[in-house]
């Protein structure tokens, strides 16, 4: 035994003597990120509703288990996001008030450098009137190869600012009265869902100047069952879930051509009330649509989340899988690439990670305790 | 533009008070306000008696017919809100904190009062030019409708035609009867 602890001793003194002195490290010393990001990182978008001044989007690596965390970017009062494809940055919708909550009133487009993400430049936006929705894509979105950037007005006068990302120029501003949101459409323009159960569909030229306007006919009921404001994109086709289980696709090539509706709910499930719910509620892996579904759904359970998502084929607009959520999910996103995971905002509001499966990955909590990182933006 | 802006205003407030109501007595009619919600978001967490948020003084309106915790996510005319409830913020039910601005426009619900069983119509005025308050969060979207319907939406920032946007908390107004 002495032995043994003599032998233990001498052989810690030796080691010692092997290992190195520490040298001093630099300071400063400031991370930065790939130019291009890995297929498996996401922007958690934090509402942050405890103080919306302080929104934030946190880049999370939702297939690590270790420096899951990337960094952060400011997104200050009803803040919105989106990232270039084509550029490497990203681009942040925010308002300010000169002294905090008060004073001279700035909304702003904020650009970040995708990897330093530093603040590389500002497009100032005009007229005080930069709709404030609560963390929403569809409030800010690219258009024509990234090439024009488009951000909501809301005062309660709706129309969309047009902009030249390159240049840095507002180019026009757009009054969509009486439709909202900003669903891009055709070779250079969006489409916005209407009050009245239409959709608008506007082309914009090279300088951002209207050059058509189209309506449609109603196709969806408002009153009986509303279609989800954030749809989901596969190639040029927009999927809106509605309230009760309805798949209302909108080929966006051209003008919208409203597409035949399909139900995601069976007879089966109709007795057990499912119904879409929760606040991001859809994506997709290739063809297939993942969809957030809540059990004893009724009339005003639409933003409480759901303890399932569905899989659904898009060509065969059938049902291939069920995945039942550990914690009940509030938001979810599917990731890109060759190994895509399936992110879900839980209600508790931290990240829970499945492999595409329904195999529970990992858990990542965002922030402080009052996160709300209620949007997931994968890589675009 | 300004004026074509007070214009939108002006023709947008009196839609929500017009169609807000009428689309909302369909769905009275059809029974399907006032339904249960399901706490499963943590914002949304009220249920029973008392208002279930811990450190907040019960409160009590004093009126038989008007009854409730006005410090309760369950009160009965909180039925379309969201955002944290004033009288958690030294506001009451109808009030905004003082040094606030109440927005004057906002979304409008339909709720029914458990002392008389009638329908009133609510107006969900903001209070605006200070920091979220963070108490009471309360979530309940009884005829909450997506943002293309936004007097009937609850998830747009009211804190509009105000001097500030900065929201703080959310009251819920009777103004009158829904039907007859």
């Amino acid at each position: 035994m002495q032995l043994r602890i003599v032998s233990t001793v001498l052989g810690m003194l030796l080691s010692f003597s092997l290992l190195a002195e520490l040298s001093p490290e630099p300071i400063p010393n400031v991370e930065i990120l790939p130019k291009d990001y890995p297929d498996s990182w996401i922007f958690a978008h934090d509402a942050n509703f405890a103080s919306l001044l302080t929104g934030q989007l946190v880049i999370l690596d939702v297939a690590a288990d270790t420096k899951e965390y990337k960094g952060s970017l400011d997104a200050s009062q009803f803040g919105t996001f989106i990232q270039s494809s084509t550029r490497e940055e990203l681009y942040v919708g925010e308002t300010f008030y000169s002294r905090g909550t008060r004073g001279d009133r700035t909304d702003v487009v904020t650009i970040y450098d995708k990897s330093s993400l530093n603040r590389i430049g500002e497009v100032v936006l005009p007229g005080e009137k930069r709709a404030q929705i609560v963390v929403n894509k569809y409030a800010m979105q690219l258009i024509d190869n990234d090439e024009y950037l488009l951000v909501l007005n809301f005062t309660p006068a709706i129309s969309v600012t047009v902009i030249d990302i390159a240049k840095r120029e507002v180019l026009n501003e757009v009054p969509i009265g009486g439709c909202n949101m900003i669903y891009p459409s055709g070779k250079r323009g969006f489409s916005s869902l209407c009050g009245d159960g239409t959709i608008m569909s506007i082309s914009l030229d090279k300088k951002g100047q209207v050059i058509d306007r189209t309506r449609s006919e109603p196709f969806f009921n408002p009153d009986d069952d509303p279609l989800f404001d954030k749809p989901m994109y596969l190639e040029n086709i927009a999927y809106f879930p509605s309230f009760k289980g309805d798949i209302q696709p909108i080929d966006m090539t051209n003008d919208p051509d409203i597409l035949p509706k399909w139900s995601m709910i069976s007879e089966e499930d109709a007795k057990e009330n499912w119904r879409p719910s929760g606040w991001q509620i859809i994506s997709a892996s290739d063809e297939h649509l993942y969809v957030l579904m809540q059990k004893n759904g009724s009339w005003g359970s639409h933003k409480s989340g759901g303890e399932e998502v569905w899989v659904f084929d898009t060509s065969q607009q059938k049902r291939i899988k069920r995945i039942a959520l550990e914690n009940p999910g509030f938001s979810i996103e599917v990731t890109g690439g060759k190994k895509p995971l399936l992110a879900v905002t839980g209600t508790d509001m931290t990240i829970w990670v499945y492999d595409l499966d329904g195999e529970l990955q990992r858990n990542i909590v965002v922030g402080a305790p009052s996160a709300m990182p209620i949007m997931l933006n994968a890589k675009r | 533009m300004k004026w074509l802006d007070n214009l939108a205003e002006k023709s947008t407030r009196k839609l929500a008070r017009s169609s807000g109501r009428r689309s909302f007595l369909a769905k009275l009619s059809a029974g399907i306000v006032g339904g249960s919600t399901i706490p499963l978001l943590p914002v949304a967490r009220a249920s029973g008696g008392g208002n279930s948020y811990p450190g907040v003084g019960s409160q009590s309106t004093g009126n038989l017919e008007d009854p409730g915790d006005p410090t309760s996510c369950d009160y009965w005319r909180y039925c379309a809100i969201d955002g944290f409830i004033c009288a958690c913020c030294g506001g009451s039910a109808n009030s905004c904190p003082p040094g606030t601005e109440m927005s004057p426009m906002t979304w409008i619900g339909t709720c029914r009062n458990p002392a008389d069983g009638k329908n009133y119509i609510i107006s969900y005025n903001d209070c605006c030019g200070r920091t979220s308050c963070g108490r009471c969060m309360c979530n309940r979207n009884e005829g909450d409708v997506p943002v293309y319907r936004p007097q009937q939406n609850n998830d747009t920032n009211w804190c509009l035609g105000t001097k500030s946007n900065v929201y703080n908390c959310s009251t819920g107004v009777v103004l009158g009867i829904a039907l007859e």
